[in-house]
C-alpha cells in the first residue's frame, strides 16, 4: 500500500508569467501542460485524471477548462478553488489520488487570467458581505498585520523593503518571471503607497500565468527519469474568513501557516526547519506576509522576521533560501497558477536545474501557499530529491 | 397637548468656506461657511445622527418615528422605516414620511403631537434631515447647508409644553423641483417678497392673537428663512430685540431646508430656562406657528451634542472641487459594488440596529451573528445583543486601492465597549490622526449603491 511519501513529480511546466495580453486561458494551459508532459516524457493519452486550480470565474469554470486545453476527454478532472491556495490544493488532490493507487499518472495545474478584468488590484467586491466587508482589499487584509507586528516587535517599513530587494534580486535572473530587474531599498521605500506602509514595490504585480506538474508514484517515476522528486511532508489548514472579527486573533502570525507547517514538519520528521529545509517558495503576496511567514514556518523566532530579513538570512545563499525564484514579488500572483508554480520551482531546484538561481546542494525544498483576505487557508508541501 | 420631551441635532463634520465657491466662479462671495455632508452621508444618515442625539441611543419607550426631508434618498420607499430600524424602535412603532415642502419638519412635529394626543403612540421621535442640492454658480450654493434636527414628542416629563398651534397656507410656485431634477429651482427674490415674508408675518400675527401673547412675552422666536437677509427682514418687521431672535445658523451651517427650524429649536432649547416661552415656526407653502413653554424638567435633561457640540467639531474642505465631488456633480471613477436586497433584508438586524450575539456559555459578544460561538463553539446558545456604539481601535490601515471618492479608505478593527470585535471603514477623520488604542464611536453611513439601492452600514470615527 502506497502513501503520500511514495508520490513523485516527474515533469514540470510553466508559461512566462506577466501581462500576457496575447494569450487566453486556453493558450496558457496548453503551453504549461505540454511543457510539463514534455518534461516528463509522456503524452496526454497517458493522463488518467486531472486537477486544475482557478480562483476567478472570469478565468474559467470546472474541469473542462483543462480538458479543452489539452484534449484529455473522458477522464475525471476537478476544479479546485481555495483562494490563493487553489493551485497547491490541486497538487494536494493529485498527490492523494496517486497515493491511494486509484490512478498512476495524473496532472495538477493552475491558471489565472487576471488581466482580462479591468479593475484595480484583485477584484474583491464579491468576497464577503456586501456592506460589512466593504472596503477590504488584498493588500489591506494582509497589511493590517503591520501595525500590530510593528507595535509588538518594532518591525519597520525598511524591514519590509528588504523582502522586495531580495526577491527582485533572485527574480532578475529568472526567464519566466514577470519582473526581471533588481530594485534598491530606496526605490522600494519611495514607491507610491498602496495600503498603509505597503508601497507599489511591496505588492506583487497583476500578472497572468499557468503552471502544471505531472504526478505519479516513485516506482513508476523511475521508468521516466532518475531525478524525480518525492513528497516528504504535506500539511494544509483552514482558519476563518472572519479573522478581523475574532478576538482570539492577534495579527502577529498567520494561524493556518503555523498549523499547516506543524503537520508538514511532523510528516517529514523535521524538528529544526532552519537547518533541515534548504529553500522555500513562500507566499510573498505582500512583503509583510513574508515577514510573518518566515516566523510562522520556524525559520526564525517570532518577531525576528524583519531584522533577519535585513541581515540576509533568507538570501539565496542564506540559512534558508526564501523565494529563490523571485517569488510572487517577481512572478505576480495569477491565483490558481501560483501554488503549482511553487512546486515547479522547488522541483527544478531539487533537480539542480534552476539556472542562475540555483540553491547549491539543495536536498529539501518547501512550497508554502497562503490565501484569503488575510491568512484564511494555507498549504505547505515539502519535497525532496533524497530516496526514501 | 403633548410636549417636547427631548431634542437633538446633527451638523456634519465637514465645512466649506463660502469664499472658495465665490472664487471658483469669480462671483461675489458671502462670509462664513456651509456645512457639507461627507460623501457617505445623506438625509437619512443625518436624521439618524440627530435622532440618536435626541434619544441618546436609547429607544426604550419611543413609540414612533417621523422623518421629514425635501431631499430624501428615495423617491419611493419609506426613509422613516430605515431611521426607525437603525434606532431599533419596536416593530409596533408608528412611522411616517413627510416631504415636498420646506415646512415638512414643523408639520411632522405638529402631526406627531396630534398623534400622541390621539393615543396613536406614547411618544414619537420627529427627525428632519436635509442635503438639498443647489444649482452651481447661484446664490443658493452659498446659502444651502446640510444638517438634521430631531425632537421627541410625548406626554411624559416634557421639557417644553406645546401651548398652541396656529397654521395657514399660501399657494405659489417659487421654490420647486420636478421629478428628475437633482437641483432646486427657485426665484428667491419673488418668493421672499410675495411669499415668505408676508405669509410668515401674517402667521405670527394670527398666532399672537390666537395665543393671546405679545412679542414682549416671548424669550425666543425660532423661524427658518430662505436666506440670511430674509431672516433679518422678518425680525425687523416684527421689531424683535436681538436677544429674542434665535440664530438661524446661516453663518457657519447654512440653510438646512425643512430641518432648519428643528435645528434652531435645539439651539434655543439648549439655552432655555424654565418658564421661557418660545415661538416656533415652519415656513414654506404652509406657515405654522407653535407656542412652547419650557418646563422645570429642562434642567434634568442629560447632556447632548445638539448644536453647540456639533458646530465646534469640524474640518474644512480644502477646495470647492471636493464639494462638487461629494455632491456627485462631477464624473469621477466609480468602484464596482455588489449587493443583494434579499441578503440585506435577511441581515437587517445586524446591519441596521447592529445586533450581535452574546454566547450564553462563554459570554463572548461577537459579530456578525452566527449559530456557533466563534470562541467556545457552543451551538445555538446565544442571545441577540445590540452592540455598543463606542470602542477602542485595535488595528487600522489606510487603503488607497479601494475605489472611493475620498481615498485613502481607513479600514479599522475595533473592540467595542461590550467586548465585540468589529471590522468597519472609518469616516470623518484626518489622515494621520488615527492611531491604535484611540477611542472611536460609531456612525451610520452609506457604503455604496450596489444592486441599484442604497446600502448602509456603520462606520467608526474618532470621537467628535
Amino acid at each position: 500500500m502506497a502513501d503520500l511519501k511514495d508520490v513523485a513529480v516527474i515533469g514540470v511546466g510553466a508559461t512566462k508569467f506577466g501581462e500576457n495580453y496575447d494569450w487566453g486561458v486556453d493558450d496558457m494551459l496548453t503551453i504549461a501542460a505540454f511543457d510539463a508532459m514534455d518534461d516528463a516524457g509522456i503524452k496526454p493519452g497517458q493522463i488518467e485524471a486531472g486537477w486544475i486550480g482557478i480562483q476567478y470565474p472570469f478565468t474559467g469554470f470546472s474541469g473542462a477548462t483543462l480538458s479543452d486545453a489539452i484534449k484529455t476527454y473522458d477522464i475525471p478532472i476537478t476544479h479546485t478553488e481555495n483562494y490563493c491556495v487553489s493551485g497547491l490544493d490541486a497538487f494536494r488532490n493529485a498527490c492523494l489520488a496517486v497515493a491511494s493507487e486509484q490512478f498512476d499518472m495524473v496532472i495538477a495545474c493552475g491558471v489565472e487570467k487576471i488581466t482580462d478584468q479591468t479593475g484595480r488590484g484583485l477584484p474583491t467586491s464579491g468576497f464577503g458581505h456586501p456592506v460589512q466587508m466593504a472596503g477590504m482589499t488584498a493588500p489591506s487584509a494582509f497589511g493590517l498585520a503591520f501595525p500590530r507586528h510593528a507595535k509588538a516587535f518594532g518591525t519597520t517599513k525598511e524591514h519590509l523593503a528588504h523582502v522586495a530587494v531580495k526577491n527582485h534580486f533572485n527574480g532578475a535572473v529568472n526567464p519566466k518571471a514577470h519582473f526581471r530587474r533588481e530594485v534598491t531599498l530606496e526605490q522600494v521605500m519611495k514607491a507610491p503607497l498602496i495600503s498603509g506602509p505597503l508601497g507599489l514595490l511591496d505588492c506583487c504585480p497583476i500578472s497572468d500565468g499557468s503552471a502544471a506538474v505531472i504526478v505519479t508514484r516513485a516506482d513508476i517515476a523511475k521508468k521516466y527519469r532518475d531525478d524525480y522528486v518525492t513528497i516528504k511532508g504535506m500539511g494544509f489548514a483552514t482558519y476563518t474568513n472572519l479573522m478581523m472579527y475574532d478576538k482570539n486573533f492577534d495579527y502577529l502570525a498567520w494561524r493556518p501557516t503555523v498549523k499547516a507547517a506543524e503537520k508538514a514538519y511532523a510528516m517529514a520528521g523535521i524538528t529544526d526547519p532552519l537547518n533541515e529545509v534548504d529553500l522555500a517558495e513562500c507566499h510573498d503576496c505582500f512583503t509583510i506576509t513574508e515577514i510573518l511567514n518566515v516566523e510562522d514556518l520556524g525559520f526564525c523566532k517570532k518577531g525576528e522576521g524583519g531584522p533577519a530579513m535585513a541581515e540576509g538570512r533568507f538570501n539565496i545563499d542564506g540559512q534558508v533560501a526564501v523565494n529563490p525564484s523571485g517569488g510572487l514579488k517577481c512572478f505576480g500572483h495569477p491565483i490558481g497558477a501560483t501554488g503549482v508554480r511553487m512546486v515547479y520551482e522547488v522541483t527544478k531546484q531539487l533537480q539542480g536545474r534552476a539556472d542562475g538561481r540555483q540553491r547549491e546542494g539543495a536536498k529539501v525544498g518547501m512550497a508554502h501557499n497562503l490565501g484569503g483576505l488575510g491568512g484564511v487557508v494555507c498549504g505547505v508541501v515539502i519535497l525532496t530529491n533524497q530516496v526514501r | 397637548m403633548a410636549g417636547i420631551v427631548a431634542y437633538g441635532a446633527y451638523i456634519p463634520w465637514l465645512r466649506l468656506e463660502r469664499r472658495l465657491i465665490a472664487e471658483a466662479w469669480g462671483i461675489p462671495g458671502v462670509p462664513g461657511e456651509i456645512a457639507v455632508g461627507n460623501f457617505d452621508e445623506d438625509s437619512i444618515t443625518m436624521a439618524i445622527e440627530a435622532g440618536r442625539d435626541c434619544i441618546l441611543d436609547d429607544p426604550v419607550g419611543v413609540g414612533g418615528l417621523y422623518f421629514a426631508s425635501t431631499s430624501p434618498p428615495y423617491a419611493e420607499k419609506s426613509c422613516a422605516t430605515t431611521v426607525a430600524s437603525v434606532l431599533d424602535l419596536a416593530q409596533g412603532s408608528v412611522t411616517c414620511d413627510f416631504g415636498l415642502s420646506l415646512s415638512a419638519g414643523v408639520s411632522a412635529l405638529v402631526a406627531a403631537a396630534s398623534a400622541v394626543d390621539q393615543g396613536v403612540a406614547p411618544s414619537i421621535l420627529v427627525t428632519a434631515g436635509e442635503c438639498r442640492l443647489p444649482e452651481t454658480k447661484t446664490a443658493d450654493e452659498q446659502t444651502f447647508g446640510d444638517g438634521a434636527g430631531a425632537v421627541l414628542v410625548g406626554n411624559e416629563d416634557p421639557i417644553a409644553e406645546i401651548e398652541g398651534v396656529h397654521t395657514s397656507y399660501d399657494e405659489m410656485v417659487a421654490t420647486w423641483r420636478l421629478p428628475g431634477d437633482r437641483t432646486v429651482r427657485d426665484n428667491s427674490r419673488f418668493y421672499t417678497a410675495k411669499g415668505y415674508v408676508p405669509s410668515l408675518l401674517a402667521a405670527f400675527k394670527g398666532a399672537a392673537e390666537a395665543f393671546g401673547v405679545a412679542p414682549g412675552d416671548i424669550a425666543k422666536v425660532v423661524y427658518p428663512a430662505p436666506d440670511f437677509r430674509a431672516h433679518g427682514q422678518v425680525a425687523k418687521a416684527m421689531k424683535l430685540e436681538p436677544g429674542q431672535i434665535q440664530d438661524a445658523l446661516f453663518a457657519f451651517v447654512g440653510g438646512c431646508g425643512c430641518a432648519q427650524p428643528l435645528m434652531m429649536l435645539a439651539g434655543a432649547l439648549e439655552e432655555a430656562k424654565p418658564g421661557d416661552r418660545i415661538l416656533l415656526a415652519g415656513a414654506g407653502d404652509s406657515f405654522t406657528v407653535l407656542l412652547l413653554e419650557v418646563t422645570d424638567r429642562i434642567a434634568d435633561l442629560p447632556a447632548r451634542r445638539a448644536i453647540k457640540g456639533h458646530i465646534a467639531s469640524k474640518s474644512m474642505l480644502p477646495t470647492y472641487a471636493k464639494f462638487l465631488e461629494y455632491k456627485e456633480m462631477l464624473n469621477t471613477e466609480e468602484g464596482e459594488s455588489n449587493s443583494s436586497m434579499i441578503q440585506m433584508w435577511r441581515d437587517r438586524r445586524a446591519v441596521q440596529p447592529l445586533y450581535g450575539k452574546r454566547c450564553n456559555s462563554c459570554e463572548t459578544v461577537y459579530f456578525p451573528p452566527r449559530r456557533l460561538c466563534p470562541n467556545c463553539f457552543a451551538r445555538e446558545d446565544s442571545e441577540d445583543v445590540r452592540l455598543a456604539r463606542k470602542g477602542t481601535l485595535f488595528d487600522f490601515i489606510d487603503d488607497n486601492l479601494y475605489v472611493s471618492i475620498e481615498p485613502p479608505t481607513t479600514l479599522t478593527i475595533s473592540d467595542l465597549d461590550d467586548g465585540a470585535r468589529i471590522f468597519m471603514q472609518m469616516t470623518d477623520r484626518g489622515v494621520g490622526e488615527v492611531e491604535i488604542d484611540m477611542p472611536v464611536e460609531l456612525t451610520f453611513r452609506k457604503i455604496h449603491d450596489g444592486g441599484g439601492f442604497h446600502n448602509y452600514f456603520w462606520k467608526t470615527r474618532p470621537v467628535r
